[in-house]
């Protein structure tokens, strides 16, 4: 894999009994493509599975943490599903399939990391976009850098296609539309008092430390314990089925018609190149 | 009495003010519910404006009850699940309150039930559970947090415009003076979504308000209603 394509390493470090998870891809805003979460999930269950392992730590390598999913597969993971080359344009099954198995899912990034069984530490940086906001959402702490930002520009172009159960969750059903709909960037001290992040710092490296080291001297009953309590409470609070629901409008939603004077982001992507197109999608957000 | 305008993918519906509806005006009620319904099922809007020209958004109606029969006009017409209020909470298109001065009463039920509220420096926010049982407390909690909207509906305190952004009952509080221009600047934000992205989005909001229970404590209006109205009868002592 090349470094273009990007890689998700894994740091262990059973003395201290923590691990590191680090997206590696700077040159392209640490954007996820399906076989980089892929990796992260394969992480998730090393960390799991690792008894000496009390913390894991997500972050981004350079500025960002993660500045979305690769667009260059927006339309070729549901051709590269199962059943999504039998005609000219990916079946429904197809769709549905991708957006399961890479993202929503049970195996999927986000319910994988928001069900791991170790405390998960984000490390807010930079652009917090898309993937980057659900990796926020889906950890235990965040703690964030003065120049974190945190919005999902992709919904602008195409409509609301993740979940909204642990947005609303955390930072209020207004405050969620907001995000929804306003093509809003949240900066580290609004997300901070809306309750997205749990600190800002100058040096976020310092605090994920001094976590660390807290979580890593609590025994292993009480953190696995803890990890199931709030599995059985994210369950009463329907977040398998927001997921689900997720999974389904996503799938819809790759299948839209646009009006006349809409922004269509594929056909742009298309026409100029997908960095000119990002560029141009995410202007509203400077 | 009500004004209503569409231009650039935005539905505006002016009135005075929001007041009739604390009164329980059904007529009102139900040619606002008409127009909601219908600039949702128009395919030249994707963003509903609720407006108050008046300076009020929802003045204060001393001794406003719903009405004591709990007829089946206030059952269609405020209650019910084709109702004003559920109309608005589950509509298919973005709904933004525009709030200046006073809000009250049913005023608070709107700004709860729509999408996004703008409100002026000088706005205040009363609690609607006291006057009005189609309020729904799943939607403030959710809104605000369980602990403030509790707070909120058993103290009936009144936010300033300040507080209400703290506890997230509303998200922009601008000058007087540019209230206008704002909610303009941020329907206008909205349209650049596409119009089925629009309708998808709200679809998918409303299985997360389903879960929540949004629907079942509107169908409990009735209840509320009937128990307000033991509670006043109560109050006034025997006949």
């Amino acid at each position: 894999m090349t470094t273009d394509d990007g890689a998700v390493e894994l740091v262990l470090d059973r003395e201290r009994h923590h691990a590191l998870i680090r997206i590696r891809r700077e040159g392209q805003g640490n954007r996820l493509t399906r076989a980089m979460a892929r990796q992260f999930v394969a992480h998730l269950d090393t960390v799991d599975a690792d008894d000496d392992i009390k913390v894991a730590v997500v972050e981004g390598a350079g500025a960002h943490l993660s500045s979305g999913w690769d667009p260059r597969e927006a339309w070729e993971q549901y051709v590269d599903a199962p059943g999504g080359a039998v005609k000219k344009h990916p079946s429904q099954r197809a769709r549905l399939i991708a957006l399961d198995d890479a993202w929503w899912g049970r195996n999927g990034l986000y319910n994988r990391l928001l069900h791991c069984r170790k405390v998960t530490i984000t490390k807010a940086v930079g652009e917090c976009y898309e993937t980057g906001l659900y990796l926020t959402l889906c950890s235990d702490l965040v703690v964030a850098h003065e120049n974190a930002r945190f919005a999902v520009p992709r919904w602008r172009n195409v409509g609301v296609d993740g979940d909204l159960s642990l947005l609303v969750a955390t930072v209020g059903l207004k405050r969620t539309k907001e995000l929804m709909y306003a093509g809003t960037a949240w900066d580290a001290r609004t997300a901070l008092r809306y309750g997205l992040v749990d600190g800002v710092h100058a040096d976020p490296d310092e605090e994920v430390g001094r976590l660390v080291e807290m979580c890593a001297s609590i025994m292993r009953d009480g953190i696995v314990t803890e990890k199931y309590a709030v599995f059985a409470s994210l369950a009463k609070m329907g977040v398998d089925h927001a997921f689900a629901a997720a999974t389904v409008v996503g799938a819809s939603l790759s299948n839209i018609h646009f009006q006349p004077d809409e922004y269509n982001f594929l056909a742009d992507q298309r026409g100029h190149g997908t960095a000119a197109a990002l560029e141009r999608s995410r202007r509203h957000l400077e | 009495m009500i004004d209503v305008k569409v231009a650039d993918w935005v539905g505006t519906v002016q009135v005075p003010d929001f007041a009739a509806l604390t009164r329980y005006d059904a007529a009102f009620a139900w040619e606002l519910r008409d127009t909601v319904v219908a600039l949702a099922d128009d395919s030249e809007v994707k963003v509903i404006v609720l407006r108050a020209d008046g300076g009020d958004f929802a003045p204060d109606v001393p001794d406003a009850s719903p009405p004591a029969d709990r007829s089946a006009t206030w059952r269609r017409v405020f209650a019910g699940a084709k109702g004003l209020y559920q109309s608005l909470a589950f509509c298919k298109k973005v709904v933004v309150t525009e709030v200046d001065g006073a809000c009250r009463g049913a005023g608070s039920a709107l700004v709860l039930c729509s999408d996004l509220t703008v409100a002026a420096e000088t706005s205040s926010f009363g609690s609607p559970f006291m006057t009005t049982p189609e309020a729904n407390f799943v939607l403030a909690a959710l809104t605000m947090r369980l602990n403030r909207a509790k707070a909120w509906a058993v103290t009936g305190d009144v936010l300033d415009a300040v507080r209400a952004e703290e506890v997230g009952l509303v998200n922009q509080v601008v000058p007087g003076t540019a209230l206008r221009a704002e909610v303009d600047a941020l329907a206008a934000r909205v349209t650049a979504m596409p119009l089925d992205g629009v309708t998808m989005s709200k679809m998918l909001l409303q299985a997360v308000l389903d879960a929540h229970g949004v629907g079942r404590d509107f169908d409990l209006a009735t209840h509320y209603a009937a128990r307000r109205r033991r509670a006043e009868e109560t109050e006034a002592g025997p006949r």
